[in-house]
């Protein structure tokens, strides 16, 4: 009788031949694709009862519970339109008020916010889980997963927090925001595989979470979000063409300000990239798993 | 033998050791090429098969390879080398409540555990209730875990584990926790499922849970197994290398001074240099050994519920002494005087003796104690007037008491026969 589909089945047989957990009878290529999704789709349940988890736990016990996820990104709308419009003045260029560059700003921020907030977690959550993956069977993978929809949880308020501010404001938004699933979805896969390879190399090179803070920091201010992409002068300009979140950045603030529909050439690479990264870091992190009870 | 639950084939674990983590670092860029660490081998060639619906104990000192079996077992660690086949579900106590979160509620926590164990919402919110009732902690199961006492803590953890109906359950040490009541709750429990056809692999310390409740058991030392077969045999062994005995004679094998033979004086081997921490007194005599041995004079370090035993003692007199008196005393974990007497005491003087004489004094007594290690305090003192010791030994010997095997409870310590009468009107 073969095991139930619950625990790991996947074993070192004599030859060293190995075979991939919850993915059925062996990796083919085609297997490995639709293996991340796949997986995603078993442990849904699992997957569920984390996110819940997290964001819950992000607010329990404190008094305003829940409304500190609507409550932060005002705040930093506020703090950010003090810095940058009104102590440093920052406009678009083009005449418009200091209010529309807060706006603008607060757009691009929401998620870099989620990109930066799931990876940092990723890089320490199986160290901090090291219960769970030494003395339970367990599908580590959904570790990096839930961190990662936390995050476009807690970004998807944020967001609507924004429309609403955006409505107020005047501008009412358009058919584009129906772009905005896409955008999310294709920022899950991306983030995810980011989650996993940064996840599994933090269990090797401790100093992992160490780096990505410091990257984070660089990446966010390589990417065009306190600034419009137009001030960045012609020579620096391959900087952002490089960057897959300059694409990402640029598709919300014209979905959610301009009424905009994203551009299809960049957005195509910046799914394909995302898929890449997708099916590669979990292709990483099932193949290294196995030696996570030894490391942590 | 029926169809087997777990294989394990020639399995060895080996954990790489760096000195700094650096080390690690410095070995992952160079691909291997050069090595900085040291392989500690957790198991070294390990197979066994374990049939399905038997229950086998795993038995060892700490370190010698139970709790990384468990984990090769239930697949959070991988083999060195070797093969590992399971055929069923496996649930694996290995921590209790690995995995809880301090600030959420009881029941949160347990629907979390059967999420991550791998059943579905459904199953679990199922099993809720059994749990809550196993769990008995009442309205703490709504209330943060972080407020609970380590007790209830447990309570719940182990229901939650046990509550998930696998084919295979693997528990280590997890049993050895909570209060009696809960034990004894947990082993009923735990009988249940063995009759419904569960396959259990646990380990203990405790060889009297080993002998009651498995079907096998296997000694594991320095991560191979050193022994395989029925509970009481490797019970006795383990209790035996343990003890510092060989193991032949801990399978009760005769031995030359047995019934019939002549009570000879010997020196202990090794006795001397392992008591020298624990004795006093002033050396004009010596204990030179303390023996335990069942009633047909083999040497023995566990012994059942209320068996008779002999405890034997060598004492070799170095100056002349007209009077002594000979005592023993057995203590419990806690260092409690439990049970003890005197050759004064009971009339049976020594006879005077001269430097250079010997003399082995047996006590015959039956030991019915509640089940646990013990220890005999020996003592050779001169008379009632003197406070002075020729020689005063703790720790002369360590001894298991098995618990009844009828599954009868020794409330206290000491369970001396009882007649009971009920009278109806």
């Amino acid at each position: 009788m073969p095991r139930t589909g619950v625990v790991e089945t996947a074993r070192l047989s004599p030859a060293g031949e190995q075979s991939v957990p919850h993915s059925g009878p062996r990796a083919t290529p085609s297997n490995a694709l639709i293996a991340p999704f796949s997986s995603l789709v078993t442990h849904r349940d699992a997957i569920g009862i984390f996110v819940s988890r997290d964001i819950r736990g992000r607010y329990v016990n404190s008094v305003l519970g829940l409304w500190w996820a609507v409550i932060q990104p005002l705040a930093l709308l506020a703090l950010y339109t003090f810095v940058f419009s009104i102590v440093m003045r920052g406009r678009l260029g083009d005449g418009s008020s200091t209010g529309e560059f807060a706006l603008y700003l607060f757009c691009g921020l929401l998620p870099w916010l989620a990109l930066s907030d799931a990876l940092t977690r990723s890089s320490s959550v199986l160290i901090e889980q090291s219960p769970l993956i030494k003395k339970v069977v367990f599908p580590s993978e959904i570790l990096p997963v839930h961190l990662v929809l936390s995050a476009i949880v807690v970004e998807i308020v944020g967001l609507a927090v924004f429309l609403g501010i955006v409505v107020m404001w005047g501008r009412l938004p358009g058919l584009a925001l129906l772009a905005l699933p896409v955008l999310l979805v294709l920022q899950f896969l991306f983030t995810t595989g980011a989650a996993w390879l940064l996840a599994t190399l933090a269990v090797y090179l401790r100093d992992v979470r160490q780096v990505v803070g410091l990257v984070l920091t660089l990446w966010m201010f390589l990417t065009p979000i306190v600034y419009p992409p137009s001030m960045v002068p012609e020579r620096y300009q391959w900087l952002l063409a490089i960057n897959p979140m300059t694409t990402i950045v640029g598709a919300y603030r014209g979905a959610m300000l301009e009424n905009r529909w994203p551009e299809a050439g960049p957005l195509a690479v910046f799914a394909v990239i995302a898929i890449v990264l997708f099916v590669s870091g979990y292709w990483l992190f099932t193949r290294s798993k196995r030696t996570f009870a030894d490391l942590l | 033998m029926g169809s087997p639950a777990i294989e394990v084939e020639r399995v060895s674990k080996a954990y790489r050791i760096y000195p700094t983590p650096r080390h690690r670092a410095l070995e992952l860029m160079t691909f291997g090429a050069r090595t900085y660490h040291t392989d500690f081998w957790a198991l070294r060639d390990v197979s066994l098969r374990v049939d399905a619906g038997a229950t086998v104990g795993l038995v060892g000192n700490n370190g010698s390879g139970k709790s990384t079996l468990l984990q090769v077992i239930s697949g959070i660690v991988w083999p060195t080398s070797g093969r590992v086949a399971v055929h069923g579900r496996i649930s694996s106590l290995l921590e209790l409540g690995a995995g809880f979160n301090p600030e959420f509620s009881g029941r949160e926590n347990v629907e979390l555990y059967g999420i991550v164990i791998g059943l579905s919402r459904e199953e679990t919110l199922e099993r809720i209730p059994a749990i809550e009732a196993f769990a008995g902690i009442g309205d703490f199961i709504d209330r943060p875990v972080k407020s609970y006492s380590s007790g209830m803590f447990v309570r719940l953890a182990f229901s939650a584990a046990i509550h998930v109906s696998p084919d295979i359950l693997l528990v280590d040490e997890a049993l050895a926790v909570g209060d009696v009541a809960f034990q004894h709750q947990c082993i009923r429990r735990i009988r249940q499922m063995q009759a419904s056809g569960t396959t259990i692999v646990f380990v203990s310390h405790d060889m009297g849970m080993v002998r009651s409740i498995c079907t096998e058991a296997v000694l594991l030392e320095s991560g191979r197994v050193a022994a395989h077969g029925d509970p009481a045999t490797i019970a006795n062994i383990y209790h035996a290398r343990t003890a510092g005995l060989d193991a032949a004679a801990a399978m009760r094998g005769p031995r030359p001074n047995g019934d019939g033979a002549a009570v000879r004086f010997h020196a202990g081997e090794g006795f001397d240099e392992r008591v020298r921490v624990f004795r006093h007194g002033t050396g004009a005599a010596r204990i030179r050994d303390v023996e335990l041995l069942d009633r047909q004079g083999r040497q023995v370090s566990s012994v059942e519920y209320d068996e008779e035993v002999i405890l034997r003692v060598h004492i070799e007199y170095h100056e002349d002494a007209p009077f002594s008196i000979l005592g023993f005393s057995i203590r419990d974990k806690t260092g409690t005087d439990i049970l003890g007497t005197n050759t004064h005491e009971e009339n049976v003087p020594l006879p005077p003796r001269r430097a250079g004489d010997t003399v082995v004094v047996d006590f015959r007594q039956r030991l019915p104690l509640t089940g646990g290690t013990y220890s005999v305090t020996a003592a050779l003192a001169y008379d009632r007037s003197k406070p002075d010791y020729f020689d005063w030994v703790d720790n002369a010997l360590v001894l298991t008491v098995l618990p009844p095997e009828s599954g009868k409870i020794v409330h206290g310590k000491i369970g001396l026969p009882v007649d009971i009468a009920v009278h109806t009107q």
